[in-house]
């Protein structure tokens, strides 16, 4: 069971295109920046830019395909898939980042896994949602993804990608080249499909979630018991999240933030309503 | 005698500069402004999440804070009306131009803030995207995701989800 994991770098390497401008001598901000480039007033690589959200959203199209396809597609339950939706949504509403158009899907596989790309795409699959037991899980679980896509994680990843890449032409939309887009994708998921991201930023999305929970009014301890359950199936097998940290040790790490956290609802009859 | 009339005119001035001082901490203060960092939060008439909602404020919208409660905010919004608002769905940073703070988004929708040209962009599957789904044969898969954009969960159903379960705005938040 493998976890597709697009996460952290975070904003060091989001704004590194910042300083290689403020190094020329220039004081710009990022339309500035852009425009500079678009019009051939800077000589510099378009790799060096932040990605703005037209970009973001392109990449994170581009993986959610890969995502699908890998999975299976989606499932087909409507009530199930628009249950998934709401829940998803009203975690967004209320993250670091509720300006994005969100999209939660549910995928058509009975592995447990949850996953998300740049740009507000979330999967949670059909096995993963069977095996929850409330409302307050299934939001933690989302909570985690939306808070890898709103801290940036895959973003910073992708950001240091394309700073890798050869791509020679200065001009701000280089990135829609096809073979600059194909590489940068190609290079992001051989990377990062298999082995995942940094333990760090696993943590951390642990943590930001996990506050959404509780700010939203769920019982914050919802992502944590379900990595309890799934910990508590693992004993050595195929693990959730594979390409994660230990499930016990995300476990130990949540204790004292959800301790501090309060309590909240669970919703567990309407999580069955709908799942049923 | 002129010594201690100059004394007693020292301590007016020391007085007058303090009223002074006074006036405009209490003008700096009375100016704070907070900005609404959620999708949904709104202004209601007293603290309870029952209470009559005055309007439904948009993400990012400026808030003049005429005074802090706790866990609440009493402001003035710029068409003159007053309320309550939960104080943690508001940050005291305005939005940042590219949007992407990590205190607080900008409006994508509905933004009346007017100071940040971000926008959500077009929704949708990219041209690049696209093109990057039929190079790897998935095109059925780029399908599925393009029918996922589009059904999206309304604004109105999202808010009806969040009050049945007493979430969110409908959250009772102890003062």
């Amino acid at each position: 069971m493998k976890h597709l994991h697009f996460c952290l770098l975070g904003a060091a390497l989001a704004l590194a295109g910042c300083t290689f401008l403020q190094a020329a001598g220039l004081n710009l901000d990022v339309d500035q920046a852009r425009q500079a480039l678009a019009t051939g007033a800077v000589k510099a690589t378009a790799a060096q830019l932040p990605i703005g959200l037209e970009e973001e959203r392109a990449y994170g199209g581009a993986i959610a395909v890969k995502i699908v396809q890998k999975y299976g597609g989606l499932d087909g339950n409507a009530a199930r898939g628009q249950y998934v939706q709401r829940v998803g949504q009203a975690v967004a509403a209320y993250s670091a980042r509720p300006e994005l158009d969100y999209h939660f899907g549910v995928l058509n596989s009975d592995a447990v896994q949850a996953m998300s790309a740049p740009g507000g795409y979330v999967f949670v699959t059909r096995g993963a949602l069977l095996k929850m037991r409330n409302e307050a899980e299934l939001a933690g679980v989302l909570a985690h993804e939306v808070a890898h896509i709103g801290a940036k994680h895959a973003l910073g990843i992708i950001q240091n990608v394309k700073s890798r890449q050869a791509m020679s032409d200065a001009a701000a939309d280089a990135w829609k080249g096809a073979a600059a887009f194909n590489g940068v994708i190609g290079k992001f998921l051989d990377d990062y499909l298999e082995q995942g991201l940094p333990k760090d930023t696993e943590f951390e999305a642990d943590r930001l979630g996990t506050e959404t929970l509780a700010r939203v009014g769920w019982a914050p301890g919802g992502l944590r018991d379900f990595l309890q359950l799934l910990a508590a199936a693992e004993s050595g097998g195929d693990a959730f999240y594979k390409t994660h940290p230990k499930t016990a040790d995300r476990v130990a790490k949540l204790e004292p933030i959800v301790a501090a956290l309060g309590s909240g609802e669970t919703l567990e009859a309407r999580f069955r309503a709908a799942l049923q | 005698m002129p010594i201690l009339f100059r004394s007693h005119s020292r301590l007016r001035w020391v007085r007058r500069a303090a009223v002074a001082s006074l006036a405009i901490a209490s003008v700096a203060w009375a100016a704070r402004t907070a900005y609404v960092n959620t999708r949904y939060a709104s202004l209601r008439s007293g603290k309870a999440s029952t209470d009559a909602i005055v309007e439904k404020l948009s993400l990012g919208q400026p808030l003049e804070v005429v005074s802090e409660d706790g866990a609440f905010l009493q402001v003035k919004l710029g068409s003159g009306k007053t309320g309550f608002v939960a104080r943690s769905w508001t940050a005291d940073q305005k939005p940042s131009a590219d949007g992407f703070s990590a205190q607080l988004g900008q409006a994508a929708r509905s933004s009346t803030s007017g100071a940040v040209s971000y926008t959500a962009g077009a929704r949708g599957l990219s041209p690049e995207a696209e093109a990057y789904a039929s190079s790897e044969g998935a095109g059925d898969a780029a399908q599925a995701v393009k029918k996922l954009e589009q059904t999206s969960a309304t604004d109105a159903a999202v808010e009806a989800f969040l009050k049945e379960g007493k979430l969110g705005d409908w959250r009772e938040v102890k003062p």
